[in-house]
């Protein structure tokens, strides 16, 4: 937060601007006008020689009588430099800000995303403008003229012009280069799947051919599951390219979240009892609509594997409740837990937590990133509560339900 | 006697309204100086400056009422 401006992470100040010093001038100069005449008109008296008229009894009174309008003129000084001081234009990499404050109480801050600025017009329009070099800035958008979009008595509007257009130039850059880096991505990852899946193939028809020497076919084995979990990485990288643009394809169906919760339990119950794990499931019968396979294949799976790769001893229990108009899936653990560090970076690209290296060196940290763009994508929420290190953890997904 | 006792009573009244609004003002304008300023030293002399001159001003009405 900076001066009651939310700045996103990353964003940063690069001009701030008030309006120029002659405004304050300007706005000022009645004022003070006003504030003196009643000394000037004193020291006209005074010079006239008409001041004796005043009886000496008088002068407290017009001494008190000229502390107060003194005080009532700064007072309103001070009002006309505090609108000056907190009316101010900030652009950032991202936007455009306008602060007005209107008075005392009313205070309007207008934000243009660099992206919708179609083009700023600058404007100077008379001798002292001209003189003192200053002017008025507007920013044009694609939708209906707003009002705020009008800065008047700027200093060097055209400055502040081509810094926007600099920046709009940027941005426009960042997302050709963005666009080429995830072309490049797909790419790369498709044609690593085409390796992995080859061998993968290779792997499995050494393991199933019989007979095969007992040293040789574990290395197949090994070699194979070593192989999947690679292709599985690289589809999860692939995934996360089109959620990552806010396109993310949804083969949308109504299904049991019951059925589907049991289903990727079964799937993992095995890995759960090879580990000496307690795996529970319990739901309500509760309809979605929703791409079934990528949230039991990106979501649930995905939660309730990292259950059991955390969890060292203990029990795993996987929950389906009704609260309102949505489902809440709980999968609660015993194992590591989350510490409030891990806990800030639990669901961004490459968020592994500390304790990946040791119980799950196989984390690519996108996982969860995944899920939260899958679950985002179905207007849900994801979330992860635990009190601490070694304290369980439980994460939580919340669906709509459909009738 | 009694018009110089009125007189002041009228003077200490307005006296007492103007540090009143003085300080009203004050408090308002200082909430807007901290809350909104983005540089941390403003606010400061925001405040400084304006309790300074209203407190001399202030004294000088005090003063000519005791005169």
């Amino acid at each position: 937060m900076n001066g009651q401006i939310h700045l996103e992470p990353g964003e940063h100040i690069i001009v701030k601007v008030r309006k120029h010093w002659i405004i304050l001038v300007r706005d000022t100069m009645g004022t003070v006008a006003v504030g003196l005449l009643p000394f000037i008109l004193a020291a006209a008296l005074v010079l006239t020689g008409h001041a004796a008229l005043i009886p000496n009894t008088l002068l407290p009174v017009l001494s008190f009588a000229s502390a107060v309008w003194l005080l009532t003129i700064w007072m309103a000084l001070a009002l006309i430099v505090t609108d000056y001081y907190l009316d101010i234009w900030i652009v950032t990499e991202r936007r455009v800000y306008n602060i007005e404050q209107q008075g005392l109480f009313e205070r309007q801050v207008a934000t243009w995303s660099m992206d919708r600025i179609q083009e700023i017009t600058v404007r100077t329009s008379n001798v002292v403008e001209t003189l003192f070099g200053y002017g008025t800035i507007q920013v044009e958008t694609a939708g209906p003229t707003d009002a705020n979009a009008i800065a008047h008595g700027i200093p060097h509007p055209e400055r502040i012009r081509a810094v926007i257009l600099k920046q709009i130039g940027h941005i426009g850059e960042l997302e050709e280069t963005t666009k080429k880096q995830e072309g490049l991505i797909h790419m790369i990852g498709h044609e690593v799947k085409g390796y992995l899946t080859k061998d993968a193939a290779a792997f499995s028809n050494i393991a199933e051919t019989d007979p095969v020497p007992p040293v040789i076919k574990h290395v197949a084995e090994d070699a194979l599951v070593e192989t999947r979990k690679g292709v599985s990485t690289v589809m999860n990288i692939l995934d996360s390219a089109d959620p990552h643009n806010g396109t993310v394809l949804l083969a949308t169906t109504r299904f049991n979240v019951a059925t589907t919760l049991r289903t990727a339990v079964d799937f993992l119950r095995r890995d759960a009892e090879k580990r000496g794990l307690l795996l529970t499931c319990d739901s309500a019968d509760a309809y979605v609509n929703g791409d079934e396979v990528k949230l039991r294949e990106i979501v649930f799976r995905n939660l309730i594997d990292n259950a059991i790769r955390y969890t060292q001893k203990g029990s795993i229990d996987v929950r389906g409740l009704i609260t309102g108009g949505f489902i809440q899936i709980h999968v609660t653990d015993t194992g590591a837990g989350i510490s409030s560090e891990d806990m800030t970076r639990l669901f961004t690209e490459g968020g592994a937590g500390t304790n990946a290296k040791s119980l799950n060196p196989e984390s690519t940290g996108f996982g969860l990133f995944l899920a939260k763009q899958i679950v985002e994508a179905h207007r849900g929420r994801i979330w992860a509560e635990s009190k601490g290190a070694g304290q369980g953890a439980t994460f939580i997904v919340e669906l709509p339900l459909t009738a | 006697m009694s018009e110089i006792v009125s007189l002041s009573a009228v003077l200490w009244v307005v006296f007492g309204a103007a540090a009143v609004l003085t300080v009203v003002v004050g408090v308002i304008l200082a909430y807007h100086w901290l809350r909104y300023s983005m540089n941390p030293f403003m606010p400061v002399l925001a405040v400084g400056t304006y309790g300074v001159v209203s407190f001399l001003l202030l004294s000088l009405m005090f003063g000519s009422i005791v005169a």
